[in-house]
């Protein structure tokens, strides 16, 4: 009888870190054959789509796309197992029957118990199974990029692109097509309308005063009004004040 | 004169009041035979009766003279009522002790009034000695017990500056930068030791480079750069061919002071966020050039840039939070995307010269 030959896939950014669990895997599981070592994350996703391979061992922090990203567009395609150096929050979690979960530098003893886990189910010949509540539940442990509000603001200051903190920024006024950014140090303008500003910045940070102005509440220094009954508020150690319309006037209403 | 008067009354509380009357007992003793000595003509027993009848009337006078001066006048007029007890102490003790012996007191004192004034005399001295020496054991006693507390209150006070500095510590050596530089040691030393030791050596170089920061105010900026070339030659390793750098920094700063902590939070975040998540990595350039007498430091990277990094930048905070402390708003950072792409830090500040 001739057994079926195991294909794997190791993906790993650092080469160092790749090659000694391919030396490991080598040693405690001859039988084994890896097919690529994949420095990033679409790499892996093209060699799995490509080649089919029946386990992945991905690591978690990887360009391109994450360990978890590649997972989720697999679609049970490879039974995987996750690598990383450290994650303390996610460990726990990762404590999973459907996947397992090794630690970089990983120890023969650790790997030897992967090893046996994969070909019992391996042997079962079922297919890799259904993961995909448990990586969206990963995936929120994880810590993530491009959410949130805008804690920069880029904008451009003659030929140059500048990163200006939010938490700089006295208060955004809109200006034809721009609209301008004032800090202590000047004006920058930015593409995005005083709407788009809105639902990106934080709320609690940042409050619309007036159909073109969004004024930064830490900035501040007080209101006062004016003869026709406007609110006006006056941002600290800057000459110009705001007024704020009537639809806005309850923000700074006595408490 | 405040606090002469507390420490008079902590030293009638600390006094050990049966220690000084063994004392006085002593030293009544000792005057006994003193006088004996020099007077050859008298009855040493008489001699010795008087003189506890004075040592001892004046200790009970002292004692309680303390005790209204601390409880009635709360430790003010301290010198006049002792010197006022020991006087009253010296009269009485002497009219007592004649009596036992069969003197005629107010003959004695009317005939050798010479005799009875040195006698006064000497009794006020040794009083006084008696009383100087009470006095200063227990002020030794009491500063001893303060440099105490204070020796262990300096030493609590270092310890949680040891623990400030490894927080600072642990804060500047990221934890997923240590496993992942000891990961990748472990899995250099069967296939490459030369190159698991020349990482080993560098993280070596990166530990005592911060550990010694962490124990100072001023750094310099020779000293920055090597940390952070010690730093880069780790990532180097861990990234391989994808991560380039270069340090440009002309001699003439090279004895330029500069804060620690300020350059590293920008170089690690050019690898973090600009670098390491690129898939093809990229170059990181460390740059300073002189600006009309200001020191103007750059780190660019062609990453990744800020697109879509909306997180993070708490490290950014800090810096210009410190540059605006340390240089009074004289210095400054400046954050740019450089073209094609990629980000450059750019710190200013004014140079020692």
């Amino acid at each position: 009888m001739v057994e079926k030959i195991i294909h794997a896939l190791i993906a790993d950014d650092e080469p160092a870190l790749a090659k000694y669990l391919q030396t490991k895997l080598a040693t405690l599981w001859p039988e084994l054959k890896i097919i690529a070592l994949a420095p990033n994350g679409l790499e892996a996703l093209r060699i799995i789509d490509d080649e089919n391979p029946d386990i992945a061992f991905l690591d978690i922090k990887m360009p391109g796309l994450t360990g978890l990203e590649v997972a989720q567009r697999i679609d049970r395609k490879a039974r995987l197992v996750f690598v990383t150096a450290y994650d303390q929050y996610a460990v726990d979690a990762f404590e999973h029957e459907a996947v397992d979960y090794l630690l970089k530098p990983v120890t023969d003893e650790r790997l030897s118990k992967c090893i046996t886990r994969l070909k019992q189910q391996l042997a079962t010949n079922a297919a890799p199974p259904e993961i995909s509540a448990l990586l969206q539940k990963l995936a929120s442990i994880l810590p993530k990029q491009g959410e949130g509000f805008l804690r920069w603001i880029r904008a451009s200051v003659g030929p140059n692109v500048r990163l200006i903190p939010a938490e700089e920024i006295l208060y955004f006024q809109a200006a034809d097509k721009y609209t301008a950014v004032i800090t202590q140090d000047g004006e920058a303008l930015i593409r995005l309308s005083i709407k788009e500003l809105t639902d990106q910045l934080d709320p609690h940070q940042f409050w619309q005063v007036h159909r073109s102005t969004i004024v930064n509440v830490q900035q501040i220094a007080s209101t006062t009004r004016d003869e026709a009954g406007h609110v006006l508020v006056k941002i600290k150690s800057h000459a110009q004040t705001l007024q704020v319309s009537r639809g806005y006037a309850h923000l700074f209403r006595q408490m | 004169m405040k606090t002469s008067d507390i420490g008079f009354n902590t030293w009638f509380e600390q006094a050990n009041w049966p220690r000084s009357f063994v004392r006085t007992l002593l030293f009544n003793t000792f005057i006994a035979v003193f006088l004996w000595v020099i007077r050859f003509d008298h009855n040493f027993f008489h001699v010795l009766i008087v003189s506890h009848c004075i040592g001892l009337s004046i200790h009970g006078l002292f004692y309680l003279a303390c005790h209204i001066t601390v409880h009635q006048f709360n430790g003010r007029f301290w010198p006049l009522t002792m010197i006022l007890a020991t006087l009253l102490g010296s009269l009485f003790g002497f009219w007592l002790g004649a009596q036992i012996i069969g003197f005629d007191f107010q003959k004695a004192v009317l005939s050798g009034w010479r005799q009875f004034g040195s006698i006064l005399l000497i009794s006020l001295l040794f009083s006084a000695i008696i009383s100087y020496l009470s006095y200063a054991t227990s002020r030794i006693a009491q500063t001893e017990a303060a440099i105490q507390k204070e020796r262990a209150e300096r030493l609590a006070n270092e310890n949680k500056l040891t623990e400030a500095r490894l927080q600072l510590l642990q804060a500047q050596v990221e934890p997923h930068f240590l496993f992942n530089t000891l990961a990748n040691v472990t899995s250099l030393i069967d296939t490459q030791p030369d190159k698991a030791r020349h990482m080993l050596e560098k993280f070596i170089e990166y530990l005592r480079a911060t550990l010694a920061r962490t124990r100072e105010a001023e750094s310099s900026l020779a000293k920055e750069i090597v940390l952070m070339r010690a730093y880069l030659d780790i990532i180097q390793i861990r990234m391989g061919s994808r991560l380039r750098y270069s340090i440009d920094i002309p001699s003439m700063f090279n004895n330029t002071n500069f804060p620690p902590m300020l350059l590293q939070p920008l170089v690690e975040n050019a690898v973090k966020h600009g670098l390491e998540p690129k898939i093809e990595g990229g170059t990181l350039t460390i740059s300073a050039r002189n600006k009309n007498g200001r020191l103007q430091l750059s780190v660019e990277d062609d990453g990744l840039g800020f697109k879509g990094e909306r997180s993070g930048g708490l490290g950014l905070v800090n810096v210009r939070e410190r540059l605006a402390v340390l240089y009074n708003g004289k210095a400054k950072l400046t954050l740019e995307e450089c073209s094609p792409c990629g980000t450059r830090a750019t710190i200013e500040l004014p140079t020692n010269g």
